[in-house]
């Protein structure tokens, strides 16, 4: 890996000017959120295997990229993530349960229910609403970013993707749109193996490969990515490498004793704030089973703005139906 | 009020739109420095500079899932294709995002793109150039899929669909751009989802949208002449139906004739067929037919032979008045 950006490779004093715009605090906040994002990928899968859920994406190793991109980025920026990214979810503001309302569709879900667990949504925090289908977010990513700059909003955009989503068209599409009008985008892509800078050059975009499996590293190319383009120079294609075979641990192992170093963390908060969180989770799973799921007629909101003749009549005739049964 | 047609209709409704609200921003192939294929957005780059009329490239994928990212950000993007027939390659980003983007998502976000696709054959097109794809959309919860039939019609409905919080896909007949003239006024709304009773009669209802309307005009005139009267029903907008005007209607007649370009099977006249026999059967006094496209790919050189005529319209009506 060579070729690839590190940051926590290097000695302490090429770290801290690296990532000197970061407080305790928020070196903190990002290993946490690795915590955070492993305490829910366990529960999520205990979830699965119990048949209490159909289906859960694990972050996995991709925590650490989603979270360190995402914090590279200010309130008011946009985020387009995929289905790897409670990381960033918990980095724009997403709480554990709010994530589990969605996860277990519960009547407090913001998405009433309706997607299948992993694809959040979060506009206060910018945080669009996640796609089924592969790569459509990079197109919308590169809209916004060019709707931005027409209307001269200081502010950029951030699409997470996984690899699978570089076979698609809109992944082309949406690199060359925002070359072309140097729409203030930065696509982050959670990668294997470096494949796409000649790709991206080819489109316009200016390629950047790091180890993502390095925080910090992830965090100071999306920093960097989004300071260039807000200054008009095109947008940045990051793909962050995490070999397969990555053990789920790897990022936050390697984060850990920078943050030994400076005194922030240690094993004793380790343990505390994993306890913490696991009985977090346990409360937030708790909460969103008893809180049930949205009432079945709210299966008509939200298709139009306002329910046309026929989903009223739909909606009568599923009361109806239920109140006979 | 200016006389004007269909095409100069929606050019002063967007520019009228535009002034209006600077939210609006056009982008499609072409829509810049030539003013599009059929004309609609000519002087629109002069007056409004390229950040409002965007040129976009040839890929209609791209251009739709530009415009989605847009719409979610706050803008009213108005996307024109060359033809409907293009759309294809876009048609993901309709279906599985334009159209859902405000459900999925719990009412949080919102997409207010208007689609403008220029439709339906006519004009020599061949099977490219040609196609009537309404019923694909039709299929979509989500999306308002509107055709307006003549200028005056077509300016009120852009005007509500740039000022509606829905997903509209716009579908303008190119055989009636340049067909007639009409008044047009710039603050003249026609609801989406509202039909229009183009003519009065009391013995069979001919529904019709977009360019089968003068077709469906023409032979209702053609019909009279042999005694039998007859509604003439522009839907207007398909999705949602104005099923309350559908239903008065069929309720005087009894009788319906259904006019469409599109294939046969599975049309939009099979929808508005079994809505006629589910809620109107006690009515129907003989079988409702559909004068539409046959069940091939749209012709090039048998075009006349494939299009609804007037000539099949009137044999329709007869038959189902003598049934």
């Amino acid at each position: 890996m060579g070729e690839l950006l590190t940051v926590l490779a290097d000695d302490v004093e090429a770290i801290e000017r690296n990532v000197g715009d970061l407080s305790d605090a928020d070196l903190t906040a990002l290993y946490e959120s690795l915590v955070v994002t492993r305490v829910v990928d366990e529960r999520c899968a205990r979830l699965q295997q119990s048949g209490r859920i159909g289906f859960w994406i694990p972050s996995g190793t991709s925590a650490a990229v989603s979270a360190g991109a995402a914090r590279a980025f200010e309130d008011g920026d946009w985020l387009y993530p995929s289905y790897r990214d409670v990381g960033a979810f918990l980095v724009r503001g997403g709480s554990i349960e709010q994530l589990f309302a969605q996860v277990l569709s519960s009547r407090d879900d913001l998405a009433r229910g309706r997607q299948l667990p992993g694809h959040a949504t979060l506009p206060a925090g910018r945080f669009v609403s996640v796609s089924g289908p592969l790569a459509t977010q990079i197109q919308h990513a590169a809209g916004t970013a060019l709707a931005m700059k027409l209307r001269h909003d200081p502010h950029a955009v951030l699409a997470l993707f996984g690899a699978a989503a570089t076979d698609q068209a809109s992944f082309q599409i949406g690199l060359s749109t925002a070359a072309r009008h140097a729409a203030p985008v930065v696509f982050v892509c959670r990668c294997p193996s470096t494949s796409l800078a000649s790709l991206a050059m080819a489109h316009g975009v200016n390629p950047v490969s790091v180890d993502g499996t390095d925080m910090l590293a992830v965090y100071t190319a999306a920093r960097s990515a989004r300071e260039a383009a807000l200054a008009g120079a095109g947008p940045t294609l990051i793909e962050a490498v995490v070999p397969a075979g990555t053990a789920a641990l790897e990022p936050a192992v390697r984060l850990r004793p920078y943050l030994e170093h400076r005194g922030v963390w240690d094993a004793g908060r380790e343990d505390e704030f994993s306890r913490r969180c696991e009985e977090r989770v346990a409360a937030a799973v708790a909460a969103a089973e008893s809180a049930g799921p949205p009432a079945a007629d709210t299966m008509f909101d939200d298709v139009w703005a306002q329910r046309p003749w026929m989903l009223q009549e739909q909606s009568r005739k599923l009361r109806r139906l239920k109140d006979e049964s | 009020m200016p006389d004007l047609n269909m095409a100069q209709a929606i050019n002063r409704t967007l520019s009228a739109e535009m002034r209006r609200d600077d939210s609006i921003v056009l982008l499609g192939e072409d829509v810049g420095a030539l003013g599009g294929l059929f004309g609609t957005t000519e002087g629109l780059l002069d007056e409004f500079g390229e950040l409002r009329v965007i040129d976009a490239p040839t890929g209609e994928g791209g251009v739709i899932g530009t415009a989605v990212g847009m719409a979610l950000y706050g803008l009213r993007p108005v996307t024109e294709l060359q033809f409907a027939d293009f759309v294809w390659p876009g048609f993901e980003h309709i279906v599985s995002e334009m159209a859902r983007i405000r459900y999925r998502s719990g009412g949080q976000y919102a997409c207010p793109l208007v689609l403008r696709l220029p439709y339906g054959g006519g004009v020599g097109g061949g099977m490219y150039q040609s196609q009537s794809p309404e019923a694909y959309f039709c299929h979509t919860p989500g999306l308002v899929v509107a055709a307006p039939s003549d200028p005056t019609d077509a300016a009120g409905m852009l005007r509500a669909a740039l000022r509606g919080d829905d997903p509209v896909v716009f579908l303008e007949p190119k055989s009636l751009y340049q067909d007639c003239r009409a008044s047009v006024d710039d603050d003249h709304i026609v609801p989406l989802g509202e039909a229009r009773v183009r003519r009065q009669g009391t013995d069979v209802s001919v529904f019709a949208y977009g360019s089968t309307v003068p077709v469906a005009l023409a032979a209702a005139d053609a019909a009279a002449g042999s005694g039998i009267q007859t509604d003439v029903v522009d839907l207007r907008t398909l999705l949602p139906l104005d099923i309350a005007t559908v239903l008065s209607s069929i309720a005087k007649t009894g009788r319906a004739v259904i006019v469409a370009e599109s294939p046969t099977y599975c049309g939009f006249g099979a929808e508005l067929s079994a809505t006629l026999s589910e809620r109107a059967l006690l009515h129907l006094e003989a079988p409702v037919e559909r004068v539409a496209g046959f069940d091939v790919p749209f012709p090039h050189v048998h075009e006349d032979d494939y299009l609804p005529s007037k000539r099949r319209v009137v044999a329709a009506i007869e038959r189902v008045a003598n049934f």
